[in-house]
């Protein structure tokens, strides 16, 4: 059995020497001018462990100081070469074109809390055999109604956060929560030699909103911008943008 | 070298900026995300609850959407009175029903989020 | 290790969890690991319902649904 770890580019620049999972070295595995990183497997029983994750995090970073990385997810397990070099086959188009996508780049993760200043006190929930069905249903209708203006007003300011450093970032995205307080989860693709320019745009907005609950991390493999879904996007980062929406409250 | 001469990650290397109350953004990392504890703490009753939780989240799905849809015709006003009733004690009823089979199952409400991409979250 | 260092050890491993275990290539291999089966259902779950025609065809089946409970009722 075989542990793949990432798809890779040029093949014949032989891979830094990495113990992955197991204890095993890495070894890459040509198919034409791509290649899957792997290391053999003596168990199936490979845990999501601390160890573990960032064993695979480790094997993936060092693999990106000299070449473009499609980070795999964890827990990809074949039980030979052969039908690992199946899957290279198959999706080869998919890996060569997501590997000039990523190409000099590293993924930055920023998430940032705030305050809501629409939130309504915790709605005490009416134990439910307590209200009638009629009263039920237009509660929810209120409800909906309320959330759908705390949306709004989220959305507003996460466009604000997002857009103040994604003019950084080649391609980016977020996700924005709006209960039970807005929580925006953003990516952000940006050249290697960008990150310290990227930092200091996130200390600016740190400081312009002090209340803002706020955490970059990074540099990531491109975890979030390797994805078939993505790639096949014509429009590239607008449909992530497309993407803030909320959650309804309990 | 990432690895320290121990062996270990360096985590801490990952964090490039941070301000305000990282404690609160950690549970909602925790929250949102959800995987560590649950995933890595996997044992046998860990499965049983797992198929459980595959299972409520579809249900919860359904019934989501059909409150959804019913919301919308109420606020389009083509809803009588009468049919109100009628819906809100259905889906009390439901909902209802769900919270007992969560209770069970030990799962909490954001156990059966589902992110369905640009359309949101489900819960 | 002081509190901060092991708070900021798991934001790290909580941000390194959210993409791992759920971002990066997606690779069925032809074995999946023995604890995540469940998770990997579910996973493959999130991966169907998340696509927008999936989630408006539902919501087209709800719809009908409803219009036949009133027609009914």
């Amino acid at each position: 059995m075989i542990y793949l770890y990432a798809v890779i580019d040029r093949p014949s620049a032989p891979i830094p020497a990495t113990i992955g999972l197991c204890g095993a070295a890495t070894d890459a595995l040509q198919y034409r001018d791509i290649a899957a990183v792997i290391s053999p497997l003596t168990t199936t029983q490979i845990q999501a462990t601390e160890d573990n994750l960032w064993r695979h995090e480790m094997v993936l970073e060092e693999l990106m100081t000299d070449r473009s990385v499609l980070p795999v997810q964890f827990g990809a397990v074949f039980t030979d070469e052969l039908s690992a070099l199946a899957v290279m086959d198959e999706r080869y188009a998919d890996f060569a074109a997501n590997l000039n996508r990523v190409r000099g780049r590293v993924e930055l993760g920023l998430r940032a809390l705030w305050d809501d200043p629409l939130a309504s006190s915790p709605d005490s929930q009416p134990s439910d055999d307590a209200v009638d069905g009629r009263a039920y249903m237009l509660d929810r209708v209120r409800k909906q109604r309320d959330l759908q203006a705390r949306r709004q007003e989220a959305e507003a300011f996460a466009e604000t956060i997002h857009g103040s450093i994604a003019r950084l970032a080649d391609e980016s995205g977020y996700r924005l929560q709006v209960s039970p307080s807005p929580y925006l989860n953003g990516a952000y693709l940006v050249k290697r030699e960008a990150v310290a320019t990227f930092r200091q745009e996130v200390e600016t907005l740190a400081s312009t909103y002090p209340k803002l609950c706020l955490l970059c991390t990074g540099p990531w493999p491109p975890f979030s911008f390797v994805n078939g879904k993505q790639t096949e996007d014509t429009e590239g980062n607008e449909k992530w943008r497309l993407q803030p929406t909320g959650s309804t409250s309990r | 070298m990432a690895f320290a001469t121990d062996g270990q990650y360096e985590p801490m290397r990952k964090l490039v900026f941070q301000q305000g109350d990282l404690d609160d953004l950690a549970v909602r990392m925790e929250g949102v995300e959800g995987a560590l504890p649950r995933r890595i703490n996997a044992d046998p009753e860990g499965v049983e609850q797992g198929l459980a939780k595959l299972v409520l989240t579809l249900i919860e799905l359904l019934r989501e959407l059909l409150e959804r849809q019913a919301i919308k015709r109420i606020e389009s006003g083509a809803v009588s009175d009468e049919e109100i009733e009628r819906l809100g004690t259905t889906f009390q009823k439901l909902q209802a029903r769900m919270q007992e089979l969560k209770r069970i199952f030990s799962l909490k409400d954001e156990d059966l989020n589902l992110d369905l991409g640009p359309l949101g979250d489900l819960l | 290790m002081s509190e901060s260092v092991l708070r900021e050890k798991n934001l790290a491993l909580l941000d390194l969890l959210d993409r791992i275990l759920d971002k990066g290539v997606i690779l069925r291999g032809d074995i999946t690991i023995s604890v995540a089966d469940v998770d990997l259902v579910y996973l493959g779950l999130k991966v169907l319902l998340s696509s927008v025609d999936t989630v408006e065809r539902i919501r087209g089946i709800a719809n009908q649904a409803l219009l036949e409970a009133a027609a009914k009722g």
